[in-house]
């Protein structure tokens, strides 16, 4: 058992090590000497872009051919009422994770408004799957790790495309990890058949793409590089969940995503 | 208390008490101007949506003629160099004057083709919703929203600024994701990679005439 241990704590030591050694020489390799050209790869924090843009390469492609087409296939054939239902129901269950979070954030209130609106919804919304909470003053709103660690300052680190999941820093992709851990969802479904939560994931899955048919297939159309293009949207839209501009539990004014520079930020 | 600011407060030398008065009249002046200036950023968005919001949701107008008139309609708003310099940042200065103009002119053409069309996509009844504004340096925020029956409301954000004794519009936030700001990493990310602003001048000729 010790042995074991030891053996585990040496692979963790020397796979930080090969990390950060990979990180330094790219870092070193890619950063020019023109200081136009350094400034725009400092402020695009992509030092893993060559691998990066492959993976990308790699996750449009099972898009294409997967999600896309489920998603498309979802939009026409589920009714709204239906996907309405989907939606509260995938929400619903985003919930106690949200609730950890908010109390690791110091965050109160917002923790209040996530447990009433849980327990509202999950007995007069049926489990999740009707939203009665919003009309009583109770907003959905979402928080991960990720984000918890932007509240106390932590970096973002580089931007990484992660294989299926997607655009990422590396903060967040931490954060995923811890997340899987931290949710309550995960110990209680844990003791349900193993379909249930695959079920569950994959509805969720297909909710997400088909609420991002729209947005995507336009900023394909009306974009020059569409993996820069959606690098930045990525981190604009996450700082922008990380303030909690977007949810309407704590209303503040939007004039506020002027005030600080959000291109800088992840 | 200092010596100077009782005699002001007590306004006991006619002098002063004239002084004290003209300072009062002049930052009252300016109270009530500030609020009439800033107006001419909100009238602006107002108009804006005032104009789009009937071509929108008339569905007797072909998609073609209506993608039109909200060309006309919104490139009243914007201003060619001023749009190409905020997001070319650096390079801009960069540019000769040849490259200027033919960035400016093209990236006005595709911008407005851009949001014309990401208008016109929208589906269902359309009603914008202009909200307050707050000054910020000498750039406006205006508030909006989007509203449709069904989908929760879209915020909108708008920054309005004087360029050339003109209020116009320098970007435009969509729940947080700001125009200057993904425009600036696209074009930069062609630049970088195709060729320089030749590059990107080819590149959205293609586009423009697609």
């Amino acid at each position: 058992m010790r042995y074991r241990l030891r053996k585990l704590v040496t692979v963790i030591r020397s796979a930080t090590f090969a990390l950060a050694f990979a990180g330094v020489a790219s870092g070193c390799a890619t950063l020019p000497d023109d200081p136009l050209d350094r400034a725009d790869v400092l402020a695009a924090n992509d030092r893993f872009e060559p691998a990066n843009r492959m993976v990308f390469a790699i996750n449009e492609a099972v898009d294409f051919v997967l999600l896309r087409p489920t998603a498309i296939l979802y939009r026409d054939f589920m009714p709204d009422p239906g996907k309405d239902l989907v939606f509260n129901f995938v929400r619903h269950f985003t919930l106690p994770l949200t609730i950890v979070n908010d109390i690791a954030q110091g965050e109160w209130d917002r923790a209040e408004i996530a447990s009433k609106r849980l327990f509202v919804n999950s007995i007069a919304g049926f489990g999740g799957v009707f939203d009665a909470a919003t009309g009583l003053g109770l907003p959905h709103h979402k928080e991960d790790f990720g984000q918890t660690l932007a509240t106390y300052q932590v970096a973002p680190g580089p931007y990484i495309v992660l294989p299926l999941i997607g655009p990422s820093s590396t903060r967040h992709a931490f954060g995923r990890i811890v997340d899987f851990g931290l949710d309550p969802l995960t110990y209680f479904l844990a003791k349900t058949p193993a379909k249930l939560s695959l079920g569950l994931r994959a509805v969720s899955i297909v909710d997400q793409r088909y609420r991002l048919l729209g947005p995507l297939d336009d900023l394909k159309q009306n974009s020059l590089d569409y993996y820069a293009a959606v690098r930045s949207l990525y981190r604009q839209r996450r700082t922008y969940e990380i303030r909690n501009l977007g949810d309407e539990a704590t209303p503040k004014s939007t004039a506020t995503v002027f005030e600080t520079p959000i291109n800088r930020e992840g | 208390m200092r010596p100077y600011t009782r005699a002001i407060a007590d306004s006991r030398t006619p002098s002063l008490r004239l002084l004290f008065a003209g300072l009062v009249a002049f930052s009252l002046a300016i109270l009530a101007l500030a609020p009439a200036k800033a107006g001419v950023e909100r009238d602006l968005i107002a108009g804006l949506a005032g104009e789009a919001e009937p071509v929108l949701n008339d569905k007797s107008i072909a998609s073609a003629e209506r993608t039109k008139k909200l060309r006309s309609i919104l490139s009243s708003v914007f201003d060619n160099q001023q749009m190409a310099q905020s997001m070319l940042g650096r390079y801009w200065r960069r540019a000769d004057d040849g490259q200027r103009s033919e960035l400016a002119t093209l990236m006005k053409t595709y911008l407005i083709d851009v949001y014309a069309g990401r208008m016109d996509s929208i589906d269902g009844q359309v009603k914008f919703e202009v909200g307050g504004e707050k000054v910020i340096g000498n750039r406006t925020i205006v508030d909006s929203k989007v509203l449709r029956p069904g989908p929760p409301p879209v915020s909108v954000v708008w920054q309005v600024e004087t360029v050339n004794s003109k209020a116009v519009v320098t970007d435009i936030v969509v729940e947080g994701v700001s125009l200057v700001v993904s425009q600036r990493a696209d074009f930069t990310s062609i630049i970088r990679s195709q060729g320089g602003l030749d590059g990107l001048i080819k590149l959205l000729k293609q586009k423009v005439g697609s």
